[in-house]
């Protein structure tokens, strides 16, 4: 691959629901929320200024037509599914449209409304088949994974627990200085550590929160950036990879990294000129679904030494005040995660901290900051990983 | 081979083939009698078995004919006795022979009925090939039926290669109008007649029955041992005394004391745990009490390999409450899980994948050795495009690469309990873990895969591969 959008194209204008149980809320409120709030953060653009549309949802709509009919709009809609990964890629797709020069002005959405269902965690049906496929639920197949990691590291269990916990810890502290979180309470590691198990080791605070929630982008080319707003956010490096599942099949793959991480993050990092992301990088957002998981992409990400994450996780180099914050907003695990606004969700914060509008968890001189968001099961992910900077390089 | 048995009896000029393997399968859980006595009343001293959440009568038929030595070259029919068919319409038999494997160019058919074992048993003497029985019995909460009833299996192959260990040499029935037992299609539990009046008639039947075998069924002395399958306890036991007091009732007392009376599998286990224990040049009286009556004459040809492995299987059964027993049949409704119901299988892709859902086949790739589970077209590992062959997996153990509890999955014994198995030789799967509750299994054990039910909810049965501990490997 020889080309790269690195500071090729700009976030100019965004929009985030509150993310929760939003019983009061339906999807087209959501959507029509996110849309209008992006919009109006760029002075003087109107919605009919945006010439095309990438709307992201696991499955609270088909097609472009949800967003059309809420918006009243006639516009090309195309709708993203790429299962958790769905925002980002509605994303990356409207990033192409505009570094192809065909449109000026585009904006990725992403809803999902997942309460109504009334289902416990996420669950999504698959086309008709053979019924061969187990039926293991998400925390379960994550929950696999600290068992795994302690003993390819000869790590004792409680030390993994105590770094979980840590993370859970920290995301909801994080989230509790949010106001658009799903969570906004302080939880002490006991009540973490008290708390019934759902899944292996795993409690409802190693999970995500299941909610409801919008988010939305307004892209343009970096160039025109400026004529928008003072303070655009540019993005450096992008990569998104769909995992073959060889390690879902084969016993070479272990179930302490996950490989189509580390493939994507070496692509976007050799985009964006990183050569040592633990100090290159200023922050990140990651994909948080489940606690284990964020412990284990430190690694993958570059911003731990192998084997060595649970130990930065409990020295706290991933705290608000540490070397490498992670999840400033409260991530997946109290901001809450509608699937298909999950991704742009997390550039949303990158967004606020660049312009200085992270009130109450605002870091001090943020430069490049990572967004890492994924889908599907240990074994086999759609990844993506994209880096953003307040500036341009040249 | 001709039996020198009178003309009076039936099947006396007929070819039988011999018996030249045989198993018995008796699930892994089991209900004290006690605790429903302390329930509702009307248990009693000992124990019954009790099948998984996840068995039926199709996968321990299954477990059953896993337990024999299956020749691939061996053909003949493949006959299934049940009373508690999961299918009725479709042939049960059909889904045992699709997971057993093996050439398919044979007929595979169901009887049914509580007598079906039995009639089973003679016609695979009589055509080759193999015979699979299994039932789960059982009744109203508090009812002798519950009380007495048990669930298992029993597998014969008659015929092909391999030694014979025992020949049926003599039968005879006695056809009786007799409504002692019954159950209409779709009736939840058995109706039965009050027993004294039964079992009055079974008994002057039978005793006139042996008589007519011990003169001409080539029965020179008392038989070497009585086995007596009938619905209640005492009766069997009983009737066996009477009609042959002088021959080892010592397996059919043991048998139900543990297990309980398996239904059509009833002759089929006992004759099989018999065979375990007996010594060439015995001789078996096998008996069947309940509407009419039927005895074979069975003569054993090997001595059999004994009854270690059975009988530590039911001494390390786990023992269940009254409430999971209850759940487990289903006559006590537990809330589900706010959780999706599990899809209806869709049969084309259940018929494409029959190689797959049934066999647990996967592929190997030709050029490179890797293995694939499901099958796979286009290899990861040398990028080869249709180098793969299948590769079966059913017979192979493996081991526990990661495991979870999952308390999200809808089941009837939660939690469920989901693991990833690296099997030996290649490949890795995520499956679930069989009779999942205290299943005990943990990260780095030693793991067999074992046919079950799937289904969650009522409708259609549906079928795929578990994994349970490797006790093949521990015997």
């Amino acid at each position: 691959m020889s080309g790269t959008l690195r500071d090729r194209v700009a976030v100019i204008g965004m929009g985030c629901t509150r993310f929760g149980e939003l019983w009061d809320t339906s999807s087209d409120d959501l959507l029509i929320g996110s849309v209008h709030e992006a919009v109006a953060s760029v002075p003087g653009l109107e919605l009919p200024d945006v010439e095309a549309f990438w709307y992201s949802t696991l499955a609270t709509g088909h097609s472009g037509l949800p967003l059309a009919r809420a918006l009243k709009i006639e516009a090309p809609v195309t709708r993203v599914e790429n299962f958790c990964a769905s925002g980002s890629d509605a994303f990356r797709n409207a990033a192409f449209a505009v570094a192809s020069g065909v449109y000026d002005v585009v904006m990725a959405v992403g809803v999902e409304k997942l309460k109504d269902s009334g289902f416990s965690g996420l669950a999504l049906a698959g086309p008709p088949g053979d019924n061969t496929a187990p039926e293991i639920s998400n925390p379960a197949a994550y929950a696999m994974l600290p068992d795994v990691y302690a003993g390819n590291y000869g790590v004792d269990r409680d030390s993994i627990r105590d770094a979980l916990t840590h993370i859970a810890w920290k995301n909801h502290r994080n989230g509790a200085k949010n106001p658009l979180a799903q969570y906004r309470s302080v939880v002490s590691k006991e009540h973490i550590n008290a708390a019934p198990k759902v899944a292996g080791e795993l409690s409802v605070f190693d999970c995500s929160g299941v909610a409801d929630g919008g988010a939305a982008a307004i892209i343009v080319r970096a160039e025109d950036a400026h004529r928008y707003t003072d303070h655009p956010m540019f993005l450096k490096g992008l990569s998104l990879h769909a995992g073959s599942s060889d390690g879902a099949a084969t016993a070479e793959s272990g179930y302490y990294s996950f490989t189509e991480v580390v493939a994507c993050a070496d692509q976007a990092y050799a985009q964006a000129g990183v050569t040592d992301p633990s100090t290159q990088i200023s922050f990140a957002e990651v994909h948080d679904c489940f606690t284990p998981t964020e412990m284990i992409l430190m690694e993958d990400l570059g911003f731990s030494a192998r084997g060595e994450a649970w130990k930065d996780v409990l020295d706290g180099h991933f705290d608000p005040g540490g070397r490498l914050p992670v999840n400033v907003d409260g991530g997946l695990k109290s901001f809450g995660h509608p699937v298909g606004a999950s991704g742009l969700r997390m550039m949303y914060e990158v967004w606020l901290q660049f312009r200085g509008e992270a009130e109450g968890r605002q870091l001090d001189h943020p430069g490049l900051a990572l967004v890492q968001n994924m889908g599907g099961l240990p074994g086999g992910f759609v990844s993506f990983v994209s880096i953003f900077g307040p500036e341009l390089d040249r | 081979m001709t039996t020198d048995a009178d003309e009076d009896l039936e099947w006396h000029d007929m070819t039988w083939h011999k018996i030249t393997d045989c198993s018995a399968y008796i699930p892994a859980s089991a209900l004290g009698l006690q605790a429903i006595s302390d329930a509702i009343g009307g248990g009693g001293r000992g124990t019954r078995s009790v099948a998984g959440f996840d068995e039926d009568s199709i996968t321990m038929a299954v477990a059953a004919l896993r337990g024999i030595d299956r020749h691939s070259e061996d053909a003949g029919p493949l006959l299934f006795a049940t009373s508690t068919p999961p299918y009725a319409d479709k042939t049960n038999a059909s889904t045992v022979k699709a997971a057993i494997g093996g050439d398919d160019r044979v007929m595979a058919t169901d009887v049914t009925g509580l007598r079906s074992g039995l009639s089973a048993l003679l016609l695979g003497a009589r055509t080759g090939g193999l015979v699979a029985m299994a039932d789960m019995r059982g009744g109203r909460p508090g009812s002798a039926e519950e009380r007495d009833g048990g669930d298992g299996a029993a597998a014969f192959r008659f015929g092909g290669t391999g030694q014979p260990i025992a020949q049926i040499e003599a039968a005879g029935h006695v056809s009786m109008e007799l409504m002692d037992i019954w159950r209409v299609p779709g009736a939840r539990y058995s109706a039965v007649s009050e027993e004294r009046f039964s079992q009055a008639a079974l008994s002057s039947t039978m005793d006139g029955l042996v008589a007519r075998l011990k003169d001409e069924g080539g029965l020179t002395g008392p038989p070497t041992f009585v086995v007596v399958a009938a619905p209640g306890h005492r009766f069997a036991v009983k009737l066996a005394r009477l009609v042959a007091e002088d021959s080892d009732g010592s397996t059919l007392a043991a048998h139900r004391e543990s297990v309980g009376y398996c239904g059509a599998a009833e002759v089929g286990i006992l004759l099989a745990r018999t065979l375990d224990v007996a010594k060439a040049g015995d001789t078996v009286l096998l008996l069947s009490a309940m509407g009419g009556v039927d005895g074979v004459v069975v003569r054993v040809l090997a001595d059999g390999g004994g009854s270690e492995r059975l009988d530590r299987e039911i001494a390390g059964r786990r023992m269940i409450s009254y409430t999971d027993y209850l759940v487990r049949r289903g006559l006590l409704e537990r809330e589900p899980a706010r959780r999706p119901d599990r899809p209806a299988v869709a049969a084309p892709a259940a018929f494409r994948n029959v190689r797959w859902k049934f066999r647990l086949e996967g592929s190997r790739c030709g050029q490179c050795g890797k293995v694939y589970l499901p099958p796979q077209r286009v290899c990861g590992g040398c990028g080869g495009a249709d180098t793969h062959h299948p590769y079966p997996c059913a017979d192979r153990p493996g081991t526990v690469a990661a495991i979870s509890t999952d308390g999200l999955s809808d089941t009837p014994a939660p939690p469920a309990v989901a693991a990833l198995v690296d099997f030996d030789g290649g490949g890795r799967l995520a499956m679930e873990v069989a009779e999942s509750t205290d299943s005990g299994i943990a990260l780095g054990d030693r793991v067999e895969p074992t046919f079950r039910r799937t289904s969650q909810t009522d409708g259609a049965p549906d079928y795929f591969w578990k994994i349970r501990s490797a006790i093949g490997e521990s015997a």
